[in-house]
């Protein structure tokens, strides 16, 4: 008994002092996950080219990019909710009713786009600040405020309906999800992108020469070869026959703000240090509901921005539509390495969980596979996804 | 003991008194501790130690009696306001959070921010980080790579980190709840030292902790609580544990103050 003592005594006090580094070991391990899936999707497009023929083309490529972006918007907010240790189970519903919404405005009250686009806008914001501000102001768990949400937002988009499709949104509002940046102006885009990159990633790389850094040069040099591919992918896709599609503008906008405020701002952080201890958080002057409510509130907006573009791509807005979204953008989140219990997850690894969710989907529709076995190989993806996290995360530091 | 209220006192509590409906928790509680003391304050369960101590942080409004916070008289019941007047709180149950770095927990809730060309507040990670590296040093408290999350660090060192945290805006009293209960002895021993080379940072201390040998070693005074009220007050030089239990239990010893 005395000698377990002295041993848990030895093992507090082995306190080393080591230089300190710019990233945490905790980014290094997520940069490492975003690498792994990165690679996989590259894997999976591989082997689908070679079964079809046509995946990788510029016409599919940027098909897909617009499918995944949707699911994509949607799973960034959700991402950052269940960082915060929340959930909305009701987005499948807002996204349709927004769609009924959206047709509505524009059909119905003879709206023009830009204020449909407004209006849907508010709507999707005030229906996430409704469902944050009764989590928040009742203490009930958002499972089941967003459950509700699940119901009544799918009922409302049916009674707006009148069960009905409408269809037919109009040139401006078409063009929102079916027009692109001109070729040459994107071209130029993902240049002047590359080159931002190249000359951060230079600075971050000379930092790291001094010794006992191999490791960190390994995953720099690993993401500097992923970068350029996806810039020079990017550039034959997105600047050969078609432009950069607007929805997936939006999304890589959207990722960045999210990313670079997770790390550089304080409410990037807050959403951090309340999944990993609200009751610390707390304690440490921060405004837990208000950041809850907040979230929310970017979650009904995100929603909306995924309706809207739902809607033009179609160019109608059936009240039945989205019904699988929920587990979709909660499997991309899950996929991309974001954790159910809160405080773990990065909103870029979330939206390649989704592009590598819609790559499968797609590329068994282009080999004519039946949906019936889409969703059965998504359901193996994610346990699999999962369990080789839980695998790496109990490898001993 | 001396009761009057003077500014020079970091914090001082007269006649504070909270019922919690018939129940009487603390029963007309008067102390003041200065800055640079470490004072003990120990007692049964249910003594009113943690009323007290909830009174001081502004968690829990007293039903009567008043409390100065460095001449400061405490007109509202809020943790915020106690805060923002240098009343900090170390917690047993190592309050941090574990997905974050340490220099993240350390300035959680007063990140260092600046300007940026956009307009919005950028956090100036290279400044906290220098900061905290700089009140480590001042405080003697060697943790490995401040960029690691906390979850890799032990108990001893995870409550050090909140430790520093609680000094780090000069406040005027820390009150440290059992801060080594969560942990063994050996990993507590640390954690002493580091709360015994506070008070040369101008900060009060009170200490609240079952382990009365801690207090004994660390305090510079201890109250006693029994029933909501303190029985004794006396230099921790002056008594040994077993007098401290006959007070803390309410049996009768002489008693030299």
């Amino acid at each position: 008994m005395n000698a377990k003592i002295a041993e848990t005594a030895m093992s507090t006090e082995n306190v080393t002092a080591t230089a300190p580094s710019r990233q945490s070991f905790e980014a290094e391990r997520s940069n490492w996950r975003i690498i792994i899936l990165i690679l996989a999707t590259l894997a999976i497009w591989i082997g689908f080219h070679a079964w079809t023929g046509v995946f990788i083309s510029p016409r599919n490529l940027s098909n897909l990019a617009v499918q995944a972006a949707i699911t994509a918007i949607i799973a960034a907010g959700l991402c950052w909710l269940l960082v915060a240790r929340e959930i909305d189970l009701s987005v499948g519903s807002l996204l349709a009713m927004c769609g009924v919404l959206c047709m509505l405005l524009l059909q119905k009250a003879g709206l023009d786009a830009y204020l449909t686009i407004l209006i849907v806008l508010l709507v999707g914001v005030g229906v996430g600040l409704l469902q944050g501000g009764l989590r928040v102001t009742l203490g009930i768990p958002s499972f089941i405020i967003t459950l509700a949400g699940f119901s009544w937002l799918r009922g409302l988009a049916y009674v707006l309906s009148g069960a009905e499709t409408l269809s037919g949104a109009g040139d401006t509002f078409y063009e929102i999800a079916n027009g692109e940046i001109p070729t040459t102006i994107s071209l130029f885009i993902i240049l002047a992108l590359a080159a931002i990159y190249l000359h951060g990633w230079v600075r971050v790389y000379t930092a790291l020469l001094g010794p006992q850094k191999y490791e960190r040069r390994a995953v720099n040099l690993v993401i500097l070869a992923l970068s350029l591919c996806a810039a020079a992918l990017s550039a034959w896709v997105f600047a050969t026959r078609n432009g950069i599609p607007y929805p997936l503008a939006f999304l890589a906008l959207l990722v960045f703000v999210m990313e670079y405020s997770g790390r550089h701002t304080r409410f990037g952080r807050y959403v951090y240090a309340i999944g990993g201890n609200p009751t610390s958080a707390k304690r440490a002057g921060i405004n837990v509901n208000r950041m809850v409510l907040a979230l929310f509130g970017l979650m009904g907006a995100l929603t909306a921005v995924a309706a809207i573009i739902q809607t033009s791509r179609l160019d109608a807005g059936p009240p039945n539509v989205g019904l699988f979204v929920n587990l979709s953008a909660l499997s991309a989140a899950i996929i991309g390495g974001t954790s159910l219990f809160g405080g773990e997850g990065r909103v870029l690894g979330t939206v390649i969980g989704a592009l590598l969710m819609a790559s499968i989907n797609n590329g068994l529709s282009l080999a004519g596979v039946d949906t019936f076995y889409q969703m059965i190989i998504t359901g193996g993806l994610l346990i699999v996804a999962v369990s080789a996290d839980h695998a790496a995360q109990r490898r001993p530091r | 003991m001396s009761t009057s209220v003077t500014s020079a006192s970091a914090v001082s509590v007269r006649d504070l008194r909270k019922n919690y409906g018939a129940v009487e928790a603390t029963r007309g509680v008067s102390f003041e501790i200065f800055p640079g003391e470490i004072v003990g304050l120990v007692g049964d369960n249910g003594a009113g130690k943690s009323t007290l101590t909830k009174m001081i942080a502004g968690d829990v409004p007293p039903t009567s009696g008043e409390i100065r916070i460095g001449g400061t008289s405490v007109q509202s019941s809020s943790t915020t306001w106690a805060r923002d007047h240098g009343v900090e709180m170390v917690y047993q149950d190592l309050a941090l959070c574990d997905n974050l770095d340490i220099c993240a927990n350390i300035f959680l809730g007063r990140e260092i921010t600046r300007r940026s060309v956009l307009g919005y507040a950028r956090l100036s990670h290279d400044v906290m980080m220098a900061k905290a590296q700089q009140l480590l040093t001042m405080l003697e408290v060697k943790l490995p790579n401040l960029r690691e999350p906390v979850t890799a660090l032990s108990g001893g060192q995870r409550q050090m980190v909140a430790i520093a945290r609680s000094v780090a805006y000069e406040p005027k009293l820390v009150i440290m709840d059992e801060p080594t209960a969560a942990l063994s002895v050996s990993a507590g021993q640390p954690v002493l030292e580091l709360i015994r080379r506070l008070p040369q940072r101008n900060v009060a201390i009170l200490l609240i902790s079952h382990r009365l040998s801690d207090v004994l070693t660390t305090a510079d005074r201890i109250l006693v609580l029994r029933r909501g009220k303190i029985v004794a007050a006396v230099r921790a030089s002056e008594i040994d544990e077993g007098e401290l239990l006959h007070l803390m239990a309410g049996i009768n010893v002489p008693n030299e103050d």
